[in-house]
């Protein structure tokens, strides 16, 4: 070998271990994330952050299956009719088989939201000052339904405790960004919870633009898909009538009917006969705020999985239809209400009798996707009805009417009142918000037993399994979180 | 030569040996000066019945005949074979072996050799495992040494292993060894996202010359960075200064079941249904509409399980060629796999090919290139999870009243009620699930000689892998024939590339002082990055590729990398080939941690005294080599996600159509290196002219700043937080025994045994918790069971019954009911080999075994649950169902649905599913018959043999599952997935070698 060969190879070498010396650098950048930073420098940054919000409502623990099937089975308004496992423990009210909801979904959401109140006026953020307000608002809003969902699963309402337990969930409304922030916390009250619910709606009316019933997005409107003045108005109502405070629930009911256009007699909702196709249709006629899904939401199997669609109707061949309307609520319809016709009468292999499939969930956008409507005008007539029926029963029945007027009906009896009265209305929640997840909540709300269908046990309101379980590593975790009575 | 002998005075590593028929002696000496070489191995050809030199270079070997070959090997020089021809002395003098200037130089870091070692190294030789129908490197260790403990995580072909070096040092973090193959730092862990597929399985095994287990602070020290959990050095195959040799081995072979679930037949669940639906105040009526009548002997009657399994086929094709000159060596290999699942459709194939080359252009300057190239095929299964496309989910709870076919040999159509709706044998038919893996682990090494006692050494290698997976679900399967069935694509990248400079010196003084060290640099880059699409609705369902798919439905990817730099230093003193002494010292950098807490600073010290050369030894003719030894070090552990330190916002999918963001991780800007300290007490010793080979070893490992995912409350938004907290501690004593037991005329029984027993107790936790609700409990092993306690059926009403926290009797278990049953890790493990020659005939017995270890079987979960659950088929034991009062069993009553009003549901994580996992396996049987050498002489070949040999033939266990091995992963919970995994499986094979 030639000395300049072997003076090359030297060279080599000293150049290996002199680059190799030099290259001590250890920088890497996560290219698919962000650092807070340069996440949050904009108003982009925040509106993504709002998306997240209703990105994780969309989720299949939250509205996207929990919170519209669990309330129906775990009282009388669904059967399960076949036995893959699922919604088993509901339908007997098994212990501990409840809605869980106490998760990083909600929390998460929570936490959205509290990133995008703190930070989103702050100056150091470049973008337009009104549209700041707005995804503000979006936040306040999003934050009051995910406690008030919270509440009404974990907690009694005010007013309607039982053994005087009167614990609401945790809350924080400031952001989590480090750890230290992550402390330890003792439940709030449930009173203290709903201040903070009505105290968000009241924040988020102040922010939040219009829209009208069932108006889909355009350019600069966000239509029902996203928050809104009427859809704060109306969870308000809502909130009030958890909460006990009837006059709050009527007034506010009556300015979201006011801005919405529904007239007393019913006028704006949809009519008997567009009844059953609004459920297939994007955005829902009657709906003031509509969680809007899309295909990528989900991963391949998730439609035949975790869909609505697929748990409770036929429409799909592959659709696995475990849930039906129970025998009794088919049996509460009277001849001509339209609602009837949400459900199909079929037959399933070792059930003797018919079985009802829902078509209210059809997956109309195909394979097992549609939209969540999650706030629907027909509510407002009877949250007011409900709010109006002790100190105002005409009223409460005028608004029955107006909304019987349009399912196909005739008006209740004109000299109905009291207890009577209110049986009324809560059957007709049942039938106008069967499989919407309100069934269970309804009857709690009112202190009212838990009736169940066939040879099921009722449950008592004074059970403990009217309350739903905090999860155990979160008990275990958290010294000063207190369980829900009765379950340890 | 001088220097390559002094250094072998430390390279005194030991062999077997025997008493025979005949003592040859003699003396080796090299004939660069004459000197004797003491440490020479001296061997019988085709056995392992060997010795070495000692300090005059003289040694002294028993043989079988007179008629056996001896082969003289020595470090640094070339080795010799030599026919006995029935002499009883012959004198040897070895030439230097050209390729002694690297094996020397090069030999503390990168292609670390054997050497006389202070610290805790057990190693394998490729001739072990030669011709073992196995895939990866990682399933040679299974059993045959001490402290490592190997199981698999899936049984299929090709599939991933476990590998756990002296316990389990870490609760977050990585608990895999560092694999470095020929000084390339690999990815160990799966390819496929379509089942389960080993990336140590790209080396071909045969390729394999040694592999050595680094298992305490002072041998793995110098790697630094990851070796926390031991290092595993693979060394493959070089050429010899020889001439050329030719290598052909040829295996073929069937594949079984080692065992089933037996589940109902139609009658027997029907009957069993009826009975639920009656006990729970059903219509029974309804029962028999669903499952038919018990008593119908017309009813349909479907094997599920039948159809699934099969006897599968394995080949092994490998083809070796080595030799080389003065200047150039090389060793070239090739081979072929194939291996068929005992599932239908699933199967396995790998292609290998490798060009070890070593070339000498001066005397000062080696150039090594090692290059690999493998191709791994894996078709089929899920290999684990509750799935209802996974044949060892669905084949069990199939409907046995349900047809596979239609009368015109169609699938038949499943109940949409049950399983989805999904035909189990037409999906595993019908669903491709295929994983295609290239792979290189390359490098390219180059050392030059500046002085007679320094060399510089730069080294880069690289680990590449393409993946490309597939998963087209046709139209023809129900369940995907509303969207038009469905094709997914992945294609995954993953690029580990390391290189390093170091400097090494070697120097001896007054003949009794040596001082050698090394001193580098190291730096590796790892890149992992994916991209996948699924399209939908194809025109028919023969067509699978995207571009036929009418909707695009999917997209997705992911990039991720990480660096690690380190500075590297080691120095040792011999004195007298009596006393030694080594410090390792080393700084390391991870990108994973916080910008300010990168650095970690990681090392060791050990002592050697080898009493056996000491002057008052002398007369202890019985001790040949005897040395005690002992160790203490630092090492550090980095295995976490690439960008945990930091606050990270990323997806949170869409809305609108528009991108959504949100915080996905809290960051810790203080995380840092988790540390192991550990501490070794050694002995080796050998004893009676070789009889008894024994290694043992007194370890404990202290895992400190534990790379720790501490939880948060989730009312936070966030559930955990990675911390640098709390301690662990393994200790355990390792034991290894070899021992000629039998040698009379041509019979020669010898045995190899190995035992690890150690325990794992988590000492601290943070914050002064002494338990982390019950998954962690100060003072416990981190991997157990806590679970409810069952205690049989109630013989009066047969409802189940448990033991609640006051040892009470209930029928309903709240959370406090649980109670911690037992540990998920054994407390011992290890191997037992015995080997039995006659003349050309020899069988080897190989047994490994795991003791004191719990598992969960979340198989039963859903299969004995007494034929409650739905229209789920069940284990045939359900029938001894509790029938009428007193009669005492311990399987409930059924009852439609599992929840008796008032009781706990059925399906309970309780003591009933839980059993001992211990088993010992008969892991191996190899009969071989050596061709005898004048007949093979005719035609031309060297050696040639013909044998048969079992794989997992026969599992002794009181396990409720199929396998235990597989279960064996110490899963705590309910959402670990234990469920549905495939286990493992009896392999039959005969094979046949030649060498040329």
């Amino acid at each position: 070998m030639s000395m300049v060969m072997k003076k090359s190879i030297k060279i080599f070498l000293q150049v290996v271990i002199v680059a190799l010396g030099s290259c001590t650098q250890l920088d890497t950048s996560p290219r698919q994330s962000l650092t807070p930073e340069i996440a949050l420098a904009d108003l982009s940054g925040y509106e993504a952050l709002a998306f997240s919000m209703y990105n994780r409502a969309n989720s299949f623990n939250y509205y996207g299956q929990t919170m519209m099937i669990a309330p129906e089975i775990l009282a009388d308004n669904l059967r399960v009719i076949t036995n893959t496992g699922r919604y088993v423990g509901e339908e007997v009210n098994a212990d501990r088989a409840h809605i869980d909801i106490w998760n990083g979904n909600v929390f998460g959401g929570i936490n959205d939201a509290n990133l995008i109140i703190e930070g989103i006026e702050g100056e150091e953020v470049k973008g337009d000052e009104d549209w700041k307000k707005i995804i503000k608002g979006e936040a306040y809003f999003m934050r009051a339904l995910f406690y008030f969902d919270l509440s009404r699963v974990y907690s009694y309402e005010p007013g309607r405790e039982v053994d005087n337990f009167n614990l609401g969930p945790i809350l924080r409304i400031e952001p989590t960004t480090t750890a230290s922030d992550a402390d330890f916390r003792t439940r709030s009250t449930n009173v203290q919870v709903y201040e903070q619910i009505e105290q968000d709606l009241l924040n988020a009316i102040d922010l939040l633009p219009y829209s009208t019933l069932g108006q889909p997005p355009s350019e600069r409107e966000f239509g029902v898909y996203r928050a809104n003045v009427g859809a704060a108005f109306m969870l308000l109502s809502r909130v009030y009538l958890y909460w006990g405070k009837m006059a709050e629930a009527e007034a506010a009911a009556s300015t979201a009917m006011n801005i919405l256009g529904l007239s007393s007699n019913g006028t704006g909702l949809v009519d008997a006969g567009s009844y059953v196709e609004a459920f297939s249709t994007a955005p829902h006629p009657e709906s003031i705020f509509e969680l809007e899904i899309r295909q990528v939401d989900w991963s391949s199997v998730d439609g035949v999985n975790n869909s609505l669609n697929s748990l409770t109707s036929n429409t799909n061949a592959a659709a696995q239809f475990i849930l039906g309307a129970s025998n009794d609520l088919i049996q509460t319809f009277e001849a001509g209400d339209v609602r009837r016709n949400t459900w199909v009468e079929t037959t399933a292999e070792g059930i003797e009798g018919p079985v009802y499939a829902s078509r209210k969930w059809t997956g109309f956008k195909g394979d097992f996707l549609e939209n969540l409507p999650i706030l629907r005008a027909s509510e407002l007539y009877l949250i007011r009805a409900e709010a109006r029926y002790e100190t105002n029963p005409g009223g409460a029945r005028a608004d029955i009417n107006a909304l019987r007027s349009r399912r196909g009906l005739g008006p209740v009896d004109a000299v109905l009142s009291g207890q009577p009265l209110l049986n009324r209305i809560l059957l007709e929640r049942r039938q106008e918000f069967a499989l919407e997840g309100h069934r269970f909540f309804d009857l709690k709300r009112n202190g009212r037993d838990i009736p169940k269908h066939g040879s099921f046990l009722e449950v008592p309101y004074t059970d403990y399994r009217i309350l739903s379980n905090i999860p155990l590593s979160q008990i275990e975790l958290n010294d000063q979180l207190e369980q829900n009575p009765g379950y340890n | 030569m001088k220097k390559v002998l002094l250094f072998g005075l430390v390279l005194f590593f030991t062999s077997s040996l025997a008493l025979a028929q005949m003592t040859v002696s003699g003396t080796v000496t090299s004939s660069e000066d004459g000197i004797p070489v003491p440490g020479a191995t001296v061997l019988v050809k085709g056995t392992t019945i060997g010795t070495a030199t000692d300090l005059d270079g003289q040694y002294s070997i028993d043989v079988l005949s007179g008629s056996d070959v001896l082969v003289f090997s020595f470090v640094g020089l070339r080795s010799q074979e030599v026919n006995v021809n029935n002499r009883s002395i012959i004198n040897i003098t070895l030439v230097p072996e050209i390729t002694s200037l690297s094996e020397y130089v090069v030999r503390s870091y990168g292609d670390q050799t054997r050497r006389e070692v202070t610290g805790a190294i057990a190693s394998v030789k490729g001739e072990v495992f030669e011709d073992l129908p196995m895939q990866s490197l990682d399933r040679a260790m299974q059993g045959r040494v001490a402290g490592v403990q190997v199981s698999s995580s899936s049984g299929q072909p090709g599939g991933t292993l476990n590998v756990r070096i002296r316990g389990v040092g870490s609760i977050n973090a990585g608990t895999q060894p560092l694999y470095i193959v020929d000084g390339v730092q690999v990815a160990a862990g799966g390819l496929s996202g379509q089942g389960s597929q080993n990336a140590l399985a790209s080396i071909n095994p045969n390729d394999i010359a040694s592999i050595e287990v680094l298992k305490d602070a002072a041998s793995a020290s110098i790697y630094g960075a990851q070796a926390a959990n031991g290092v595993v050095l693979i060394t493959t195959k070089r050429g010899a200064n020889d001439r050329t040799k030719l290598r052909l081995s040829v295996q073929e072979g069937i594949v079984q079941p080692m065992g089933l679930y037996q589940v109902m037949n139609a009658n027997q669940l029907a009957s069993i249904k009826r009975q639920a639906y009656i006990n729970a105040g059903l219509n029974p009526d309804e029962a028999t509409e669903i499952f038919g009548s018990p008593g119908d002997r017309e009813l349909t009657d479907t094997d599920w399980v039948n159809a699934m399994y099969r006897e599968g086929r394995l080949s092994v094709y490998d083809l070796s060629m080595s030799g080389g000159d003065e200047k150039t060596q090389f060793y070239l290999s090739g081979s072929h796999t194939f291996h068929e699942g005992q599932v239908i459709m699933s199967d396995y194939s790998r292609t290998t090919g490798r060009l070890n080359l070593t070339h000498k252009p001066t005397n000062d300057l080696t150039i090594n290139a090692n290059i690999a190239l493998s191709r791994q095929i894996t078709n089929g299964s899920i290999d684990r999870g509750n799935f209802v496309n996974s044949p060892f989910v669905s084949a069990y709870l199939a409907r046995p009243n349900v047809p596979i076919y239609n009368e015109d040999g169609s699938f038949a159509p499943y109940p949409n009620a049950h399983l989805f709706g999904y035909n189990i044998v037409q999906g595993v038919m019908q669903e491709l699930r295929k994983g295609v893996s290239y792979q290189t682990v390359s490098n390219l090494q180059l050392t030059y000689r500046i002085l007679p006692w320094l060399a510089v050494t730069g080294f880069a290698g690289i680990d590449f892998a393409d993946n490309k997976d597939e998963n087209n679900r046709p139209s023809t399967i129900p369940a995907f024939s509303a969207y038009g069935g469905s094709s997914f694509y992945s294609d995954s990248r993953l690029i580990n590339t390391n290189a390093n400079g170091n400097f090494n010196f070697d120097k001896k003084f007054n003949d009794l002082h040596t001082v050698t060290g090394i001193l580098g640099y190291e730096y590796k880059y790892a890149i992992d990055e994916r991209t996948s699409a699924e399209g939908r609705n194809f025109p028919n369902p023969v067509l699978r590729y995207l571009q036929n798919a009418a909707v695009p439905f999917s997209v997705g990817g992911y990039y991720t990398e990480y660096k690690r730099a380190g500075f590297f230093s080691q120095a040792r003193y011999d004195y007298d080939d009596r006393y030694t002494a080594e410090v390792t010292l080393r700084r390391d950098g991870s990108s994973r941690f916080g910008s300010n807490n990168q650095w970690g600073t990681f090392g060791a010290a050990s002592v050697g005294w080898r009493l056996s050369s000491e002057p008052f030894m002398e007369n202890a003719v019985w001790i040949d080599n005897l040395r005690v030894r002992a160790s203490y070090g630092v090492t550090g552990n980095s295995s976490i996600e690439n960008f945990q330190s930091r606050s990270l916002v990323g997806t949170g999918g869409q809305y609108l159509g528009f991108g959504a963001l949100r915080f996905v991780q809290l960051g810790n800007d203080l995380l840092t290196w988790e540390e192991s300290a550990s501490t070794n007490l050694g002995v080796d010793g050998t004893f009676f002219n070789g009889r008894i080979i024994a290694t043992a070893d007194v370890w404990r490992k202290d895992s400190n700043k534990l790379l720790f995912d501490t939880q948060l409350p989730i009312d936070s938004g966030f559930g955990q937080i990675t911390r640098n907290a709390g301690s662990l501690r393994n200790q355990g004593i390792d034991l290894d025994i070899q021992t000629t037991n039998v040698v009379y005329d041509k019979f020669r029984w010898s045995t190899n045994f190995n035992i690890s027993i150690f325990s794992n107790e988590l000492t601290e936790l943070y914050e002064g918790l002494d338990s982390l609700g019950t998954d962690l409990i100060v003072g416990k092993p981190i991997e157990f069971f806590y679970a409810y306690e069952y205690a049989g059926v109630n013989p009066a009403n047969g409802s189940p019954m448990y033991l609640d926290k006051d040892g009470e009797y209930t029928y309903f278990v709240g959370d406090e009911d649980r109670k911690y049953i037992g540990s998920a890790l054994p407390w011992n493990y290890g191997g037992l080999s015995n080997i039995f020659s006659y003349g050309p005939v020899s069988l080897e017995v190989f047994f490994q075994y795991q003791y004191g270890n719990l598992a969960f079987n979340q198989d039963l979960y859903n299969l004995a649950q007494a034929g409650s659950l739905g229209q789920d088929n069940q284990t045939i034991d359900q029938l001894n169902f509790w029938r009428q009062p007193g009669h005492v069993t311990n399987t409930p009553k059924p009852y439609e649905g599992g929840n008796i009003p008032g009781q706990s549901r059925y399906q309970q994580f309780s003591t009933r599913l839980l059993s001992d996992a211990s088993y010992i396996r008969l892991k191996q049987v190899t009969l071989n018959y050596s061709l005898p050498a004048q007949f093979l002489k005719k035609v031309g070949v060297q050696q040639g043999n013909i044998y048969v040999q079992g794989l997992n033939l026969w599992t002794f266990t009181r396990y409720n599952g199929i396998d235990p091995e597989v279960n064996s992963v110490g899963a705590t919970s309910l959402e670990a997935s234990t469920y549905g995994t495939y286990p493992s499986s009896k392999q039959l094979t005969a094979g046949i070698n030649f060498t040329f």
